[in-house]
């Protein structure tokens, strides 16, 4: 008999999505001679788990699978097998229907099973991450692990299963529950099931624009397949998972057409989502761009709008693989050059749009793609009624440049791929930001210790790629390769470099040093399966687009109410990450942080909005406003009338400190603002600071509230820099994080980066924008700082600079107030 | 259908009948026993097309319609490649060809050299088609070489064709060097066809191998005058389209003697550069090093379009992967064109030479139907011609 220890869940959390900690495994037990000694656990879907690695009690869940989703949203979750002595001979998972109280049901055909593949990572992209070994990547479908005999674990291995639901939109908000039955050997144990379906609907809209460039010819390498089944199977996949691959078809052809009007209408498309973006050609002509080649594409698609009422022109871009990487080829005469003439001939088609003056040519392409030639008056009414709309959606059509910014553009250079080696520091995401909605990720090579969609990076990282996309303002993502199942390696004996086929499941380093760089899928071919293998990676990359819908979503119901949700949003991003790197614990807190954004796009949707969160020093506060029928019945302890605005201030002095409220229709929101907070250093005179360099310092009050005034003053190292001192345990690596309360008088924005200093020297703990009025700059998780620089902590020192071609003269003093901690 | 074994190549095989290699009865993936080629005294067994492990690491291109490992149609162990030569959605009725590459490269032994090799065999199955054929040739630097030695043989439906390929060592070394044939190309030709591929052999030589010293005359490099010259120029792979690459006999297409190089670039979708490049046997023939730095290196192009035309012309040394790209513009006007370029563009130690050309931008039609250009007479000379339209590049470095 097998000896098996399965950690069954006996009571499911309405609320938490996997309830942890009450949850945790239990220790071995002895194993008779022979037998197989194995244990089944689970584990939220946001995590890697490897497949030679030990995990303890406090790493494990319990065996079940415990999941909220919003409506036409995936989410995951994962079962593991841990074989801890013998070798598991195989295993297999039954699903079934799941049931809500109200007797509502949950198919199973909207859960799909997939045994997770390990692929050997023995050399890393970076430090900061989870060492050697064997990685989850791709995701084979569940039926197809038993029919090739991989359903089984080797002796000290872990198996993952990962289970994904989606959720149709027509389904019933509530929890639906059953039991999955995993089979071990022959041994049953049971696996309860829950899956909690939010009143709320993820767009089928994609917003965060994407190319993640799928060229046919390195897929036929690799599925050994070039027919149009194939590239199109492909094409549907990438596109089911909320990225562009690169729409089929000559442009402006019919088939091109054909497909911006199936898979870009939301009426039309057989996908859960339609395509976000719709790249043009831009090719050379002369020193400039091809204009007539342009102008025709956008009159096709205007056209198409016109037929099918759906402003498709919004969703044109173009990038041009002539001025590529202008930084790596010196070309950025040849850029400005292009841009030029790009932006003459985008505000000329504009113009002609919004004038008339290209109605004939529209017309003339409504009657290519229907086969008729509307009347005029047919054609009058509906080209009148999108006209202006259809004008400034060309006015918009970005010109993406695959490089950062650069003193040798010109203005004509407006919108940039940006590597994430680019935007390490706040002044820089500040530059992009203030773009306004123009710059784009770039996703190309080593993803060094930012986020990234490597292998050997947490799977985290890739979701994130969606949030800090919403936070960091950035409209769009490029992945340079999608199918990069080649390798370019030294051939000796021709003494060149040849790019040959190789195996993508065995080999993670395609075409660089970094895992899972230029491929998102492996070819099916190798499991009877026509199409592509998708990969936990891509599977991320979705979710954190679903999430992106939903900041983008709860930006928009804010926005139109004249709010922004900015604040109270800061305080989930700063959990989840820092500048543009994964916080330490950001997988524990991730669940809670999403749930509480479901939260108040739910809130939103009934009128209630959370519009200002500041956290003044050991108190947060915060006011709620209800537009709608719903208004507060309770906040906080309090009772509350219906009014239309509640103020009110949550004391931060608790080990656990809960902003909650509830509403008259009894829904509950409840969100933790993090631990005790203490004010460790208050700066009430000059003499609590000393000058580095660059600054003159005066006592200051700003609001009745004392401070240290810190007048910046030109110096020859550039930066200005004071020093707090503070006692060597005031901050440790223990804390959740500290802050440091400034006031900027000035209209313009200043930066800040904060040091730690102590015996052995300085770590930079972090950096911010200073923005008009009064600002918290807090450093989340000191334990990510380098103490082995810092040794003995004696001083805080912060060092302020400006924008580019600013000068100091023309600043008042910053102000100073207080250093707090949180414990 | 049933499964067939074919007779033949076990006979064929006689007493070193092989051993089933890379076998997966288990349709487990990821057993890896059994991949190394058997090898007996006379030949060496590289690839039996039995599991994805091997089938993998074979280069195709988008012309393919599909390849996939079948058990139908087996003439020695487990399965066969079964290659569906074009998309029967967009090519039916319609000749094409696929190309297949199978390295000789691999982790379990490389059997690049081919000095002891003088014949390649592989054995075809035509599962359904008309005009099908398979045509064999060894090949450098995999996917990025077309031309090379090659011989066609005729494939029926419902019959197994046993393709022997004698590999002329001498001719080889002469043109890509017998000691560097990276992959086996196999390219499959027919009308809806199907064919099964299996048992590719490569057979030891009996005799020796003695390499033959290419001869040139004062001044030449490569004429196409030489049969081994025939080979000597290898072409690109564009986005699954190969670079057609001909020795034609048509005086009135040469410079000099009869025979020249036809080039025939298939349009391409984006802006790639097509690769002609001169092989360093050429250039160890003529002692290209030893030429002064006074002279040129001159070849004749003709231009079938009037609009000037821009390329590049990479002299490399593949040792060191220096090289010096050489920009050239051919002026305007059809016919031909001697482009000469002053020896001091060599780099140290040259080894060979490459022409990259775009069939997309600069032509006059767009590039919509490609372009079809000659090429004749690489030579060395001491003075820049005076007749024709003659370009010389510039000499600064």
């Amino acid at each position: 008999m097998k000896k098996i220890k399965a950690f069954i869940s006996i009571a499911f959390s309405a609320i938490t999505l996997f309830s942890a900690a009450a949850c945790e495994g239990t220790t071995s037990s002895s194993t008779p001679t022979g037998a197989v000694d194995y244990d089944v656990w689970g584990k939220e879907g946001h995590v890697k788990v490897f497949a030679d690695r030990e995990y303890d009690a406090s790493f494990r869940r319990a065996l079940a699978i415990d999941v909220g989703a919003c409506k036409n949203e995936y989410e995951a979750a994962q079962i593991v097998l841990t074989a801890n002595k013998g070798n598991v001979g195989a295993y297999t998972l039954e699903i079934s229907d799941l049931t809500s109280d109200s007797g509502d049901t949950f198919s199973k055909e909207n859960i799909s099973v997939y045994n997770q593949k390990y692929v050997n990572i023995n050399s890393l992209t970076y430090e900061n991450n989870y060492g050697l070994g064997w990685y989850p990547d791709a995701l084979l479908p569940f039926e197809k692990a038993v029919e090739y005999g991989e359903n089984k674990v080797k002796e000290g291995n872990n198996q993952g299963i990962y289970i994904e639901a989606y959720v149709p939109e027509d389904t019933k908000a509530g929890v639906y529950r059953g039991n999955f039955t995993l089979t071990v050997d022959g041994e049953r144990h049971d696996v309860p099931a829950q899956i909690e379906v939010y009143d709320y609907t993820v767009t089928s809209a994609n917003h965060l624009a994407s190319l993640f460039a799928t060229h046919f010819e390195r897929m036929v390498v690799g599925e050994k397949n070039a027919t149009v089944a194939m590239q199109e199977k492909y094409f549907e996949t990438f596109m089911e998972f909320r990225v562009n691959p690169g729409l089929k078809g000559d442009r402006p052809s019919k088939e091109w057409i054909d497909n911006i009007r199936l898979y870009c209408n939301p009426e039309k498309t057989p996908l859960t989502s339609t395509l976000g973006t719709i790249g043009i050609t831009v090719d050379k002509s002369g020193t400039g761009v091809n204009v007539d080649k342009f102008r025709k594409q956008v009159i096709a698609v205007a056209a198409a709008s016109i037929v099918d009422g759906i402003d498709y022109v919004d969703l044109l871009d173009t990038r041009c693989g002539w001025i590529d990487e202008p930084h790596l080829n010196g070309t950025h005469d040849l850029v400005n050059t292009a841009l030029a003439s790009y932006n003459a001939a985008r505000s000329k088609m504009a113009d002609d749009i919004r004038t008339g003056a290209v109605a004939g040519d529209i017309k003339t392409a409504v009657a290519d793609l229907v086969g008729v030639e509307m009347t005029d008056a047919e054609f009058n009414e509906k080209f009148g009624a999108m006209q202006q709309q259809l004008a400034d959606s060309a006015a918009g059509i970005l010109n993406v440049i695959t490089s950062l910014k650069d003193t040798r553009f010109t203005e004509d250079v407006e919108s940039f791929c940006v590597t994430r080696s680019g935007v390490m520091n706040a002044k820089d995401r500040e530059y992009y930001k203030d773009l306004e909605d123009n710059q784009w990720w770039y996703f190309c090579g080593s993803g060094s210790d930012v986020l990234s969609y490597g292998i050997d990076a947490p799977l985290l990282e890739a979701r994130m790629v969606g949030w800090a996309s919403y936070d960091y303002g950035y409209v769009g993502d490029v992945f340079w390769e999608t199918v990069m199942h080649t390798k370019q390696s030294w051939n000796s004996v021709g003494r060149v470099n040849v790019e040959t086929a190789i195996n993508p499941y065995e080999d993670a380093y395609h075409c660089s040093n970094a895992p899972g760089d230029g491929f998102l899928v492996y070819p099916g071919k190798q499991y009877g399966i026509f199409g592509p293998v998708t990969c936990v990676r891509l599977h991320a990359i979705r979710d954190g687009r679903e999430e992106y819908e939903m900041l983008y979503d709860l930006q928009q119901k804010y926005a139109s109410n004249g709010y922004s949700p900015r604040a109270l949003l800061n305080v989930l991003f700063k959990d989840l990450y820092k500048n543009i790197e994964l916080t330490a614990n950001a997988d524990d807190v991730f669940v809670q942080s999403r749930k509480t954004l479901i939260e108040l796009c739910m809130l939103a949707n009934k009128g209630v909005f959370v519009t200002d969160y500041e956290e003044v020093g050991t108190e947060a506060k915060i006011t709620v406003r209800c537009n709608g029928e719903m208004t507060i019945s309770k906040l906080g302890g309090e009772e509350k009338t219906a009014s239309e605005s509640y103020e009110t201030t949550v004391s931060l002095t608790n080990a656990n400190n809960i902003f909650r409220f509830e509403l008259t229709d009894g829904t509950k929101f409840a969100m933790s603002l993090g631990g005790k907070q203490q004010i460790i250093k208050t700066l009430e005179s000059a003499s609590n600071m000393t000058v580095i360099s660059g600054a003159e310092l005066s006592d200051n009050t700003i609001d009745g509230v004392k401070g240290v005034k810190v007048k910046l003053t030109e110096t020859e190292f550039g930066d200005s820099t004071v020093s707090i001192p503070v006692g060597s345990t005031a901050i440790t690596k223990n804390h959740t994080s500290f802050s440091v309360r400034i006031y900027n008088p000035n209209a313009k924005k200043t930066y800040v980066s904060v040091y730690l200093s102590g015996s052995g020297g300085m770590a930079l703990a972090g950096d911010a924008v200073l923005y008009s009025g009064w600002n918290t700059v807090q450093i989340n998780k000191p334990s990510d700082i380098k103490w082995s620089n810092v040794k003995k902590l004696d001083s805080v020192q912060l060092i302020f600079s400006l924008g580019d071609n600013e000068v100091k003269t023309d600043y008042d003093g910053l102000t100073v107030a207080y250093i707090a901690v949180e414990e | 259908m049933k499964k067939l074994k074919k007779v033949l190549s076990l006979l064929l095989c006689g007493a070193f009948c092989l051993l089933p290699i890379g076998c997966d009865n288990t349709r487990d993936s990821s057993d890896s026993s059994g991949d190394k080629p058997a090898e007996t005294g006379s030949y060496i067994h590289l690839e039996s097309f039995d599991s994805y492990k091997t089938v993998n690491r074979i280069w195709c291109g988008t012309s393919l319609g599909d390849a996939s490992v079948d058990k139908t149609y087996v003439s020695e162990g487990d399965a066969s490649l079964k290659v569906m030569v074009a998309d029967p959605e967009t090519k039916k009725d319609v000749f094409s060809t696929t190309t297949l590459y199978v390295p000789t490269e691999r982790e379990e032994g490389d059997y690049h050299d081919f000095s002891m090799i003088d014949e390649v065999s592989l054995d075809v199955y035509g599962v359904e088609g008309t005009d099908m054929s398979v045509q064999i040739a060894v090949v450098l630097k995999g996917a990025s070489v077309v031309s090379g030695p090659a011989k066609s043989f005729e494939v029926k439906a419902g019959e197994w064709t046993k393709v022997n390929f004698t590999v002329n060592r001498t001719v080889t070394d002469a043109s890509i060097d017998v000691a560097k044939i990276t992959h086996i190309s196999i390219s499959c030709s027919g009308t809806n066809a199907t064919m099964c591929l299996d048992n590719l052999q490569l057979h030891r030589a009996t005799s020796d191998f003695v390499s033959a010293v290419a001869t040139v005359d004062a001044g030449e490099l490569c004429n196409f005058e030489k049969a081994y010259q025939s080979f000597a120029v290898t072409g690109s792979i564009i986005e699954g389209k190969a670079l057609g690459l001909s020795i034609i006999s048509d005086p009135e297409w040469t410079t000099s003697g009869v025979r020249a190089l036809k080039v025939v670039a298939p349009a391409t979708n984006a802006n790639n550069y097509w690769q002609i490049e001169l092989s360093e046997q050429l250039f160890k023939a003529s002692n290209f090093n030893e030429y002064t730095t006074d002279k040129y290196i001159a070849y004749d192009i003709y231009k079938p379009f009037v609009r000037s035309w821009w390329f590049t012309t990479r002299i490399r040394c593949n040792t060191s992967n220096a090289y010096d790209n050489v920009s050239t513009t051919v002026p305007e006007g059809i016919g031909w064109h001697t482009v000469c370029i002053p020896l001091t563009r060599r780099v140290m130690n040259t080894t060979n030479m490459q022409i990259n050309f775009q069939s997309k931008n600069g032509l006059e039609n767009g590039g919509k139907d490609g372009v079809t250009f000659y090429l004749d007479n690489f030579r060395i000379i001491d003075e820049v011609p005076e007749y024709g339209s003659v370009f010389v590049a510039p000499k600064e470095k």
